[in-house]
C-alpha cells in the first residue's frame, strides 16, 4: 500500500522548492527526491518485473527520466509523486514488453461475455475463500501487462480513478469501461478453470 | 473511490494483494542513490554538449545560406550591368528576345547591336566561334518539361556548373576581346587602304 507518500500540501511544496532549485543548477539537490521516492517507484515497477536486478534498472530508467523531464513537470496539473508514477508505469510497461516472456493462455468461451450476468461476476469476485482467491490470481496473470497495473492501482493502491486516469494517460470513461470488461474477463477466467476441471 | 465500492470484489482485492506482495517487500540496494546520481552526471553533460554543437551547426548552416544568396546576387548583377560581349555581337532574333525582357539593358544593347552591325559592315567580320555561341542559344531554347533521372539531373548540375565557369570567363576575357577587335579593324582598315593605294596605282600606270 501507499502509506508512505506524503502528499500533504507542505511536502508537495517542499518537492516544488526542490525542483526549483534543481532546475537553477543544483542538480544534486535531486538526491533528495530521489531517496524520498526511489523506494515506491521500485515497488510500482515490481510488480510487473520480478526480478530485483531489473526492477532496480527500471528504477534508475524512471528516475533519470524524470529528471530529464523535469523542466516539463507542471505541479499545477498533478503532484510530483504522481508524474514520477506516471514514467514508472509508463517505464515498467516498456521493459516488460522488451523482456517478455509467454503469458499462459486459456481458451475463454467468448459467448459468455453476453451471457453471464452482472450479479453473478459480482459473487464471483466477492467470494474470498481461498482455492477461489487462487483461482483470481492465476486469471490475473493471465491478463495483459496494463490491465494488471490497472488492476493493482484500483484494487491494491486504492487510487481514484482521476489519478489513474492521469498515471495510465487512459481517459476515466474508459479506465471504468476497461475496469468492468476486466472483472467480467476474470469472471470468465474462472468458469473456464472450474468447468475445465470438472471434466 | 465510493464507500460501496471499497466493500465490493473482496476476492479480488485479495488476490491482487497476495499477487503483489513479492513487489511490496522488494527494497533498493545501498548504492542505489550513488549510482543513479553518478548516471545523472553524466547524462547531465552530454545534453549541454549537444547544444553546444546544435548551435555551431546552425550559425555555419546560416552563414552558408548567406554566402550563397550573396553570391548568387552580386553574379546575377555582374552579368546585368556588364553584358558579354558576345551578347553585343549576336545580332541573331534569340539573343534579341533575351535584352528585350531587360528594359533598362535594352537601350544599351541596340546602341552595341548598330555599332556591331557598322563594324560588321565596315569589316565582314567572321561571326566569333562556335563555343562562344553556346551560352545565347541554350538560353533561348526553352526546355520541355520532362522526367529526370539521377544521371540527368548530374548532368544538368555539371553543365549549369560549366556554364558559370564559361560566363565568368567570358566576362573576363571580354576586356581583351574588345580589344583583339579594334587591333584587327586597324589592321583590315590598313590593309584596305593599302589595297586601294594599289588599286589608284595600278589605275594610274594604265593611264
Amino acid at each position: 500500500m501507499e502509506k508512505e507518500i506524503d502528499n500533504t500540501p507542505a511536502a508537495m511544496q517542499d518537492d516544488t522548492l526542490l525542483i526549483r532549485r534543481i532546475l537553477d543548477g543544483d542538480t544534486a539537490l535531486f538526491r533528495q527526491l530521489a531517496n524520498r521516492y526511489a523506494g515506491q517507484v521500485l515497488r510500482m515497477v515490481a510488480r510487473l518485473i520480478p526480478s530485483q536486478e531489473e526492477a532496480e534498472e527500471a528504477t534508475q530508467d524512471t528516475l533519470l527520466e524524470a529528471f530529464q523531464s523535469l523542466v516539463r513537470f507542471d505541479a499545477r496539473q498533478a503532484s510530483f509523486h504522481t508524474w514520477l508514477m506516471r514514467i514508472a508505469y509508463h517505464t515498467a510497461l516498456k521493459h516488460y514488453r522488451q523482456h517478455q516472456k509467454s503469458i499462459p493462455m486459456v481458451e475463454v468461451n467468448q459467448q459468455w461475455f453476453n451471457t453471464i450476468p452482472d450479479n453473478e461476476t459480482d459473487a464471483l469476485l466477492d467470494n474470498a475463500a481461498p482455492d477461489r482467491v487462487a483461482l483470481m490470481e492465476k486469471a490475473i496473470g493471465m491478463l495483459k501487462s496494463d490491465d494488471q497495473m490497472l488492476l493493482s492501482l484500483y484494487y491494491f493502491d486504492n487510487r481514484p480513478i482521476r489519478e489513474i486516469s492521469c498515471i495510465t494517460e487512459h481517459d476515466e470513461s474508459y479506465l471504468r469501461s476497461r475496469l468492468q470488461w476486466i472483472r467480467k474477463r476474470i469472471a470468465i477466467t474462472i468458469k473456464t478453470f472450474e468447468s475445465n476441471e470438472e471434466k | 473511490m465510493k464507500k460501496n465500492e471499497l466493500d465490493k470484489d473482496q476476492g479480488l482485492r485479495l488476490a491482487v494483494q497476495h499477487k503483489n506482495e513479492a513487489a511490496e517487500r522488494m527494497t533498493l540496494s545501498e548504492d542505489f542513490t550513488d549510482r543513479l546520481m553518478q548516471r545523472i552526471g553524466q547524462q547531465d553533460e552530454q545534453p549541454k554538449r549537444r547544444h553546444y554543437w546544435t548551435y555551431i551547426g546552425t550559425a555555419i548552416a546560416v552563414a552558408a545560406s548567406i554566402a550563397l544568396l550573396m553570391v548568387i546576387h552580386f553574379d546575377k548583377d555582374a552579368t546585368g550591368e556588364q553584358p558579354s560581349l558576345i551578347a553585343q555581337t549576336d545580332t541573331t532574333q534569340t539573343t534579341i528576345k533575351k535584352v528585350e525582357k531587360l528594359p533598362v539593358q535594352k537601350v544599351k544593347n541596340t546602341e552595341a547591336a548598330d555599332s556591331v552591325k557598322e563594324m560588321k559592315e565596315q569589316l565582314r567580320m567572321p561571326r566569333p566561334p562556335r563555343h562562344y555561341m553556346a551560352k545565347t542559344e541554350t538560353d533561348a531554347i526553352t526546355p520541355e518539361p520532362e522526367l529526370i533521372d539521377e544521371t540527368e539531373l548530374a548532368e544538368r548540375a555539371f553543365d549549369e556548373e560549366r556554364r558559370q565557369i564559361e560566363m565568368e570567363m567570358m566576362t573576363q576575357m571580354s576586356g581583351s576581346l574588345q580589344a583583339d577587335f579594334k587591333g584587327l579593324t586597324n589592321e583590315i582598315r590598313s590593309r584596305g587602304e593599302r589595297m586601294s593605294q594599289q588599286v589608284v596605282m595600278a589605275l594610274n600606270e594604265d593611264e
